[in-house]
């Protein structure tokens, strides 16, 4: 429950940091503000390493890492990049609703290849969650078009 | 074009999610943070030097454009945590349930310069099922 919880918390400093890395990205344009947020985590995790010392792998441990492992990093980059591309232009909701998909189906694959969890539950909650966001954007369109009418009235 | 752009986005991200994870599983979760980190700063700072990037000076950015920085070993260190324990679609699905609510807040308020956009009493519906969904998700 513990990790639920964090998982939770993790989907709100996701948002904030949406939310700050688009304004700095219009600030300092977006490269610069890609390299900022890298210099800056970069260096708290180093502190946090150094503070966790005794909870550090050895180096044989760090050495049999499978390569692709490391790709991590390297796609956060181009996450980080495409995400600064797309939230000036597509409104909050579908960005959350469209990457939904993505990662829901491409997390389903994963975990029933490579972990070997698969539950009809994860599959119904997805496709509930999908059926809610739906219904979400439809209300949203529906108040945009809402507003159109009023505009061309006007 | 944008929005099929944010739905690749969603892919990468959970594949990138997953690659950290099982790094986690490796390195523990405090040295699978660095070590993303670290590499992502590598390939930025050589697509800057390439593209010849003019850094911003440092000293004139306003101190709340550190916090992203700060904010993404949290969400990078907090996955890393969770997925060994509760596996990808979970940690995944309710990770964007928090998104979801808390972009929301972001709407409705019009937090962070934000267009003030009211929550819809018509979206209680939906929300009420995405809520069922994720608790579905966590129970079965």
């Amino acid at each position: 429950m513990v990790y639920i919880f964090l998982s939770f918390l993790t989907g709100i400093t996701i948002v904030i940091n949406m939310m700050l890395n688009g304004n700095l990205a219009q600030r300092e344009g977006m490269l610069n503000g890609v390299v900022i947020n890298y210099l800056m985590a970069t260096v708290s995790s180093m502190i946090l390493c150094a503070m966790m010392m005794k909870s550090m792998p050895s180096y044989s441990a760090i050495r049999s890492i499978p390569l692709p492992y490391f790709l991590g990093g390297f796609i956060g980059v181009l996450t980080t990049y495409m995400f600064n591309i797309i939230v000036p232009k597509v409104p909050a909701v579908y960005v959350v609703m469209l990457r939904f998909i993505g990662q829901i189906l491409t997390s389903a694959i994963i975990d029933y290849i490579y972990l070997d969890i698969f539950s009809k539950g994860k599959v119904i909650g997805g496709v509930l969650f999908l059926i809610g966001l739906v219904l979400n954007a439809k209300v949203d369109n529906k108040y945009e078009q809402g507003n159109l009418k009023l505009s061309e009235n006007a | 074009m944008y929005k099929n752009l944010a739905l690749i986005n969603g892919i990468i991200l959970a594949v990138m999610i997953f690659l950290n994870g099982m790094l986690a599983i490796i390195t523990g979760p405090y040295m699978s943070t660095f070590i993303y980190h670290v590499l992502g700063f590598i390939l930025i700072m050589t697509i800057s030097i390439i593209k010849k990037n003019r850094f911003s000076n440092l000293k004139k950015v306003p101190l709340m454009f550190f916090l992203p920085g700060i904010l993404s070993v949290i969400t990078i260190f907090l996955n890393n945590i969770s997925i060994p324990e509760i596996g990808l679609t979970l940690a995944i699905g309710v990770t964007l349930f928090g998104q979801l609510i808390m972009s929301s807040l972001v709407e409705h308020f019009g937090l962070f310069g934000m267009p003030v956009n009211r929550f819809k009493k018509e979206k209680i519906l939906g929300f009420s099922i995405i809520s069922l969904g994720t608790i579905i998700m966590i129970a079965l």
